[in-house]
């Protein structure tokens, strides 16, 4: 007899859930990450400007 | 069994672990969006902007006529009086580079400076400090440039001494010479040395600004210049 996996494979709505779930942290991450930690970064790299 | 029967049959974890893994490769997934970012700081932003100034280079000599004339022109030992020129913000303003008897020093090629000090200004090359003097005017004519980043224009900037030249060319096409006087490092809120007169003893001046220490934005580094005559 075939033996059975010891999870059982989620019901598609729930892959559909997590495949959602990822996407949504991804966006997040990288809305952040152009919005606040890329800007960040340049700044802190050159700033050749006074007083900003 | 078979082997892959076996992984099929692996226990997938709690779903403690299994947050703790997905967190993780986020983790890791971010971190290495962050490394391409800075590689593309480091590396790929010195691409655009020397296509940038080619551009700018080849348009500048088509619009104002060409940098580095070798015809003797009309010698200007004052201060430019004539009204002051109006540039819109990104704008070909002027054209910069330095020499130290004839030869050139800190860049290795003249550079376009544009109108206006934002961030994205400054990408296309050396920008004016909108309100500050034009090239030859009484006052202080004030420049910044990355010295990472974005080509670099003042990567060498610290190499600049007492009595080298630094010379502007303006949109009229009047070459202006101004001689170094000074380098200080400054706080980045001190303000004071793009005024319009930093030292305290009139006439028309030029002051350069960059970042300092390199890939820092800790300091900036000041390079005063005196105004020593033009050449129309």
């Amino acid at each position: 007899m075939r033996e059975q996996p010891a999870t059982p494979a989620l019901p598609r709505s729930n892959r559909l859930l997590k495949f959602l779930g990822w996407v949504v942290v991804g966006a997040i991450i990288l809305v952040v990450l152009f919005t606040t930690v890329f800007p960040w970064l340049e700044r802190t790299l050159s700033t050749p400007t006074l007083g900003g | 069994m078979a082997v892959d029967e076996a992984v099929r049959a692996r226990p997938q974890g709690s779903l403690f672990v299994r947050t703790v893994r997905g967190v993780g490769w986020t983790l890791i997934a971010t971190g290495v969006l962050i490394l391409l970012y800075l590689v593309y700081l480091l590396f790929f932003t010195n691409l655009e902007t020397n296509a940038v100034q080619e551009e700018f280079l080849s348009d500048w000599e088509l619009e104002f006529g060409a940098i580095d004339d070798s015809l003797p022109g009309e010698d200007i030992t004052g201060p430019d009086t004539s009204e002051p020129i109006a540039v819109d913000v990104g704008d070909k303003y002027a054209v910069i580079w330095f020499e130290r008897a004839g030869e050139l020093i800190v860049m290795d090629q003249p550079w376009g400076v544009v109108e206006g000090t934002s961030v994205q200004a400054l990408r296309a090359g050396p920008g004016h400090y909108a309100d500050t003097a034009d090239p030859g005017e009484e006052g202080n004519l004030s420049i910044a440039g990355h010295r990472t980043t974005y080509g670099a224009p003042f990567w060498d900037l610290q190499d600049l001494q007492a009595d080298d030249e630094v010379h502007v060319v303006d949109r009229d096409g009047v070459e202006w010479v101004y001689v170094v006087r000074e380098q200080r490092i400054v706080g980045p809120g001190d303000v004071w040395v793009i005024g319009p007169d930093p030292l305290g003893e009139g006439g028309a001046w030029l002051t350069l600004t960059t970042c300092h220490p390199r890939l820092s934005a800790a300091q900036r580094l000041i390079v005063f210049a005196e105004l020593q005559g033009g050449t129309a």
